[in-house]
């Protein structure tokens, strides 16, 4: 009881809707870009990749929502950008595996339009971008993961440990490897 | 490839982004700008919001009413494959008002009511619905995630209107012991009701309320 003798208990632990909904917006503009960025470099098409994003974050939103919810048996996501990485990647593999011939189109769809009016160095920084992400979807899957998470989301080795449910260790070890292979393709391609 | 060249490259992947109509887009549709658009247009006044919603909770069990007439399997018609996305989607709008219309401050009571039991035989509807047609998984999984969102919303509201009016009958009791016309023996049950508040056991708190309120 409080302390307060004469007044009434303040309703506490209802479903607070509105504050989910603000909880779920501050997480979808914090992680949308990055989300949408690791399933374009795994995907390739921009279409693809806003289709998924949405089922990603309607996807989380559903169970974010229960998690808060006191009258759900849904438990509360422990870290959320963990879970949409966890999301992510399901998300993709599903597609792939909905779709067996496409990862084998690797032509990359950076757009490199009006050639003569762009500058040099932009030309030149659109086709390094263009191998570089050839290069990156050659490499094994869980190597793609790793290179996006680490070295172009920035996420921390804590935090891809806990999407991948896998020991830090194993991620470092991971990391490591996974950028050798990066480099291997990216060298083996320069020399063809 | 030198390592500092490969992390400058990789750093420009960086610049890979979404659409910014996308993103405002996308969220609208997640997190639903309908129900809220209904909520402003009735300027947050509950009886009516709630008749709106009663009112697509009959819609609602009329198209599941319709499902049970029609003797074909409904993962073996196109139009009722239709019928069953619109349903499901009525369902999940259902939810989604259900959930903001907790938020209203002050819930008119009856209104809430009809909503709490509208909303009970709408899922029961959608139980007999899932019992008597062949739905294929995914639908059925879909529908039955959509059942106990719609049943959790509805628990929730009711929840609500309990506190909202245990507490409406508690500030009454307030007034009586601040003019001294509270006897001691109510004082004490009202003791034991704060502490049923407490333990958010909202209905049983009201029991107890409207017991020695007679």
């Amino acid at each position: 009881m409080s302390g307060h003798g004469n007044r009434v208990p303040r309703q506490k632990n209802l479903f607070d809707f509105m504050s989910i909904k603000k909880k779920f917006s501050k997480i979808y503009h914090q992680q949308v870009n990055n989300i949408y960025r690791f399933v374009y470099l795994k995907i390739d098409s921009h279409e693809v990749t806003e289709d998924l994003t949405a089922e990603i974050f309607q996807e989380f939103w559903k169970i974010f929502r229960k998690g808060l919810d006191p009258n759900s048996n849904q438990k509360k996501i422990k870290n959320e950008k963990a879970f949409l990485y966890h999301l992510a990647r399901y998300k993709v593999a599903d597609y792939y595996r909905a779709q067996p011939d496409n990862k084998q189109n690797l032509e990359t769809d950076f757009e490199i339009e009006d050639q003569e009016s762009d500058l040099e160095e932009e030309q030149h920084t659109k086709l390094q971008k263009q191998r570089l992400h050839q290069a990156l979807r050659k490499i094994h899957d869980n190597y793609q993961d790793l290179i996006i998470m680490f070295y172009i989301n920035e996420l921390s080795i804590r935090e891809i440990a806990d999407s991948l449910e896998k020991s830090e260790g194993a991620v470092k070890t991971g990391l490591h490897r996974a950028r050798e292979a990066l480099k291997k393709e990216l060298s083996s391609e320069e020399e063809e | 490839m030198k390592d500092k060249e490969l992390d400058r490259q990789l750093n420009k992947m960086q610049d890979i982004e979404p659409r910014s109509e996308w993103v405002q887009e996308t969220e609208n549709d997640i997190i639903g700008s309908s129900s809220r658009s209904i909520l402003s247009i009735f300027q947050f006044s509950f009886t009516r919001y709630a008749t709106v919603a009663v009112l697509i909770m009959a819609m609602i069990l009329g198209g599941v009413m319709l499902y049970q007439d029609n003797e074909a399997p409904i993962n073996n018609s196109g139009t009722n494959e239709v019928k069953m996305d619109s349903l499901i989607n009525s369902l999940q709008e259902l939810s989604y008002s259900i959930d903001e219309m907790v938020e209203v401050k002050h819930l008119d009571n009856k209104a809430g009511q009809q909503v709490v039991s509208q909303g009970k035989k709408v899922a029961e509807a959608v139980e007999e619905v899932t019992k008597n047609n062949e739905l294929d998984p995914q639908t059925e999984k879909t529908v039955a995630s959509l059942k106990s969102d719609l049943e959790r919303s509805t628990k929730n509201l009711q929840q609500k209107l309990y506190y909202q009016e245990a507490q409406r009958k508690l500030e009454l009791f307030r007034e009586q012991k601040e003019n001294g016309i509270l006897d001691e023996e109510k004082k004490e049950k009202i003791k034991e009701i704060k502490r049923l508040m407490e333990a958010e056991k909202y209905e049983e708190a009201l029991l107890q309320l409207e017991r020695i309120s007679q």
